[in-house]
């Protein structure tokens, strides 16, 4: 008898385990807690090292997963609790009222551009805006709208208009929706569910660069995170892809990126976040092909281009677009009060003396922190979050929790195809268990144990 | 083999020379040497470096690669004023101004021709302190042996001591003292190049490097952790100052002290350089000491052995000195001639031992890099001749 395999996190980690164990016929629930899948690798515009697009190569995953009958998704939806062992986990879900029904929300849009409420979209990193009922992305799987509880005029009214109105307020999206989907009375539910085995892919959020204070980054409007900036090259972005400046609107003529902010830092991260060598070079040329008669410079302790073809695609960044390397850890950036220009402080190590070096944007390669895995799952995490595996060299997709896999940077850093390798490796793990061809003995184990 | 060839093998470094080199600067106090992974925010974060064409990277390679003739001929280190902003910004907690301190004292030691700053530096603080009191015991019994008559017949300070007759002893210990320092500080100055190459004249040289010197430090005041780790600094200075311009008419014309009113500027001076030298030596030896999470980390960094002795060294100077003069005051014969007695075995172990070989030569080093960094054109804004 074949049983479920629950993955949590619907990023490029957690779809690819959801395909992998669908294909062979496994029943899998995806969650995610927002209202799409698609995760981090749907915000970025290009991939390295072939510049290919990102959602071109990821958007026929996202579609393919919903076209599965055996994969069950569960969006907008967090896990609670987990309980029982390897073969029978117990997994209660709570699923965050949406508002609106997806039975009859055909994804039109019609409620985002009725209504009034602008809210930061975080899809955008906050750079843009959308609405109180917002469909996160126009690739969105599932496209469906979700209404934004804590920001709609409705559902959380403001004190001094809930005062004043006698009725309720606003509903603006309930009388555009053509198919009357829209429900305001909408309450969480729990799903329980029982799974054979389950796969963590909860992925990754940025340092918050707030905390390294020299680098000004949230006091100084053109210093921007990596993931800002390939928002802003991004065609689906709040600028439509075109690199602006936040202060003043202008193309930037000099760009300097800024490698390992927070990460190999004894201060902040000790550990490499592995790709951010490979996004800035990727970033450089997207700058270079977005406005050719860009500046663009590099400043970096080591290049880490490890991967096949990353060592290829810094030389092409090199010889081809004319991207500068400097060796040398950026130690401080002053704003000009008047231009808003940046002036970065560094030692250029190939003349070994300090340099000063004025920029109209900066963008900061923020070191990579997973995301905060569920705390009902009692993980062994490490110093930073990481989920800590069995077995870092033979069993390198394993937790410490039988029957509980991981993939992607939910444990330790890591790029694109890389995620998509402990996937399927994880997927593989777990199929063995929900088809009960391993473990039999430990699962009855534990079984008589239990009982 | 041809005379290249012969040469070229001559200088090859072996592995086992490194690594000997490495034991060496690592006991010197340099522990986190190679924690160092060369990404230059030292440099960047440095004051010195606005003025200054230096790398502090780059001597910190120098150590970690082993190449012991480069470092003995880097005058960098010793541009390095310790204001502690690369220990705060380091990414690998490397802390660069203790690597420097630990640098210069490497460097001292084969700037030395006596050997006896390799001992000194080497050295326990229980090895060093024996041999400051075995100097000083030594002096006194020496001035006990050959002034005793002279001694006991006077009470007032002037006649107390004929100082007329201290000055044979005291010209012969402070020559000694010079020509260690002085031959050492040559031996330092041919060592990081000086004379060759100079692209600044000398005036221009003497006057940018005062004024950056200046403008650095004054910079350095307006931060308050910086600040009262200068002005112990400053108090040292002046208390040390204060005390060698007042030895001075006491050796070169001792029938001063009855006149009127020196005698009375000498001994309110005397009070003020002992009281100035105590405060600004005391201040630190307390916040050493102290285990209050409250001090700054700059007094817990800064133990290695040689900046105890001189601390302890200069504090009994100061110390024996008030008591001295309060016990000459109050008319206690016998106290005063063993302080005075104690006092002068003090100095003169000071002179012999800390200001050639201890710490206490950092002042000719400093000034000799400054000078020959300026003649050289590596300070900023300088205009070539």
């Amino acid at each position: 008898m074949t049983k479920p395999v629950l993955v949590i996190g619907g990023g490029i980690a957690g779809i690819q385990a959801a395909l992998d164990l669908a294909e062979q016929g496994i029943e899998v629930y995806l969650v995610d807690r927002a209202p799409s899948i698609g995760g981090r690798m749907a915000q970025l515009d290009k991939t390295f090292p072939t510049l290919d697009c990102a959602s071109c190569i990821l958007t026929p995953k996202m579609a393919a997963v919903p076209r599965y009958p055996n994969i069950k998704l569960l969006m907008y939806s967090e896990v609670q609790e987990v309980k029982g062992h390897v073969g029978n986990f117990t997994v209660k879900v709570l699923k965050k009222p949406t508002y609106v029904d997806w039975d009859k929300c055909t994804g039109c849009g019609a409620c985002m551009e009725k209504c009034p409420k602008k809210v930061p979209d975080e899809y955008n990193m906050n750079l843009g805006e959308r609405k109180a009922i917002y469909i996160m992305f126009p690739q969105a799987v599932p496209r469906k709208a979700v209404i934004d509880a804590e920001n709609c005029l409705r559902l959380n009214p403001p004190p001094e208009i809930k005062e004043k109105a006698k009725g309720p307020i606003c509903g603006v999206c309930s009388k555009v929706c053509p198919t009357g989907a829209i429900n305001y009375d909408m309450k969480p539910e729990i799903v329980e569910l029982n799974v054979a085995a389950i796969i963590v892919a909860t992925g990754a959020e940025l340092y918050d660069a707030r905390n390294i204070p020299e680098y000004g980054y949230g006091k100084f409007q053109n210093v921007y995170t990596h993931l800002e900036f390939e928002r802003l090259v991004s065609s689906t972005g709040p600028t439509k892809g075109e690199i602006v400046r936040r202060s003043d609107g202008k193309h930037p003529k000099r760009i300097a990126w800024i490698q390992c902010v927070g990460s190999r830092d004894i201060r902040f991260n000790h550990y490499c976040s592995t790709f951010c060598c490979m996004a800035a070079t990727k970033q450089a040329i997207l700058a270079k092909e977005h406005i050719p008669d860009v500046e663009c410079t590099i400043y970096y302790m080591d290049i880490r281009a490890f991967g096949k073809g990353f060592n290829e695609f810094v030389e092409r960044a090199k010889k081809e677009f004319g991207i500068k390397y400097v060796r040398g850890k950026v130690v401080s950036i002053e704003e000009d009060p008047e231009t808003k220009n940046l002036i970065i402080k560094y030692e250029d190590t190939s003349v070994s003396y300090m340099k000063k070096e004025e920029f109209d944007m900066v963008v900061l390669a923020v070191a990579v922190r997973p995301n905060r895995v569920t705390p009902t799952i009692p993980l062994e995490l490490d110093e930073y979050g990481f989920v800590k595996l069995k077995d870092p060299y033979l069993d390198p997709v394993s937790t410490t929790i039988d029957g509980v896999f991981v993939a992607g940077i939910a444990a330790g850093a890591k790029d694109i195809p890389d995620s998509v390798i402990e996937a399927g490796a994880a997927a593989a793990k777990a199929a063995l268990i929900a088809k009960g061809l391993i473990a039999s003995a430990t699962v009855k184990q534990s079984d008589e144990s239990s009982t | 083999m041809t005379s290249s060839q012969t040469k070229s093998m001559q200088k090859r470094i072996t592995i086992t020379q490194v690594s000997e080199f490495l034991e060496e600067i690592i006991s010197l106090g340099g522990e986190e040497l190679l924690e160092c992974y060369q990404c230059g925010s030292c440099t960047a974060i440095c004051p010195i470096t606005e003025e200054f064409n230096v790398s502090f990277r780059k001597t910190i390679k120098y150590a970690q690669f082993g190449l012991r003739e480069r470092l003995l001929g880097d005058l960098t280190p010793w541009l390095c004023n310790v204001h502690g902003d690369c220990v705060e910004s380091c990414p690998r907690d490397a802390k660069p101004s203790k690597i420097l301190a630990t640098i210069r004292r490497y460097q001292s030691i084969y700037y030395d021709w006596t050997g006896v700053s390799r001992w000194w530096n080497f050295s326990s603080l229980k090895k060093k302190l024996a041999l400051i009191i075995f100097v000083t015991l030594l002096s006194a019994l020496g001035l006990f042996v050959l002034y005793k008559p002279v001694l006991m017949n006077y009470i007032s300070m002037g006649k107390f001591i004929n100082m007329s007759e201290l000055i044979i002893p005291g010209i012969l210990i402070f020559a000694i003292s010079s020509i260690l320092l002085l031959s050492n500080a040559y031996r330092m100055y041919k060592f990081i190049g000086g004379g060759k190459d100079y692209k600044v004249g000398f005036f221009t040289a003497i006057k940018s490097i005062l004024r950056t010197w200046l403008g650095t430090e004054k910079e350095a005041m307006k931060i308050p952790e910086k600040r009262s780790r200068i002005l112990e600094h400053i108090l040292i200075f002046i208390g040390l100052g204060l005390f060698i311009i007042l030895s001075l008419p006491a050796i070169i014309y001792p029938s001063i002290y009855s006149i009127y009113p020196f005698n009375y500027i000498l001994k309110v001076g005397r009070y003020v350089a002992a009281i100035t030298l105590l405060i600004g030596v005391g201040s630190p030896i307390i916040k050493r000491i102290s285990r209050s999470p409250n001090i700054h980390w700059y007094y817990k960094m800064f133990r290695h052995s040689t900046d105890w002795a001189s601390l302890i060294t200069v504090f009994s100077i100061a110390l024996t000195g008030l008591l001295l003069n309060i016990f000459n005051d109050l008319n206690m014969v016998i106290a005063s001639y063993i302080t005075y007695v104690i006092h002068l075995g003090l100095v003169f172990s000071f002179l012999l031992l800390e200001v050639p070989f201890g710490k206490h030569n950092h002042w000719i080093y400093r000034a000799i890099a400054n000078y020959v960094s300026a003649r050289k054109g590596i300070l900023r804004g300088v205009t070539h001749d």
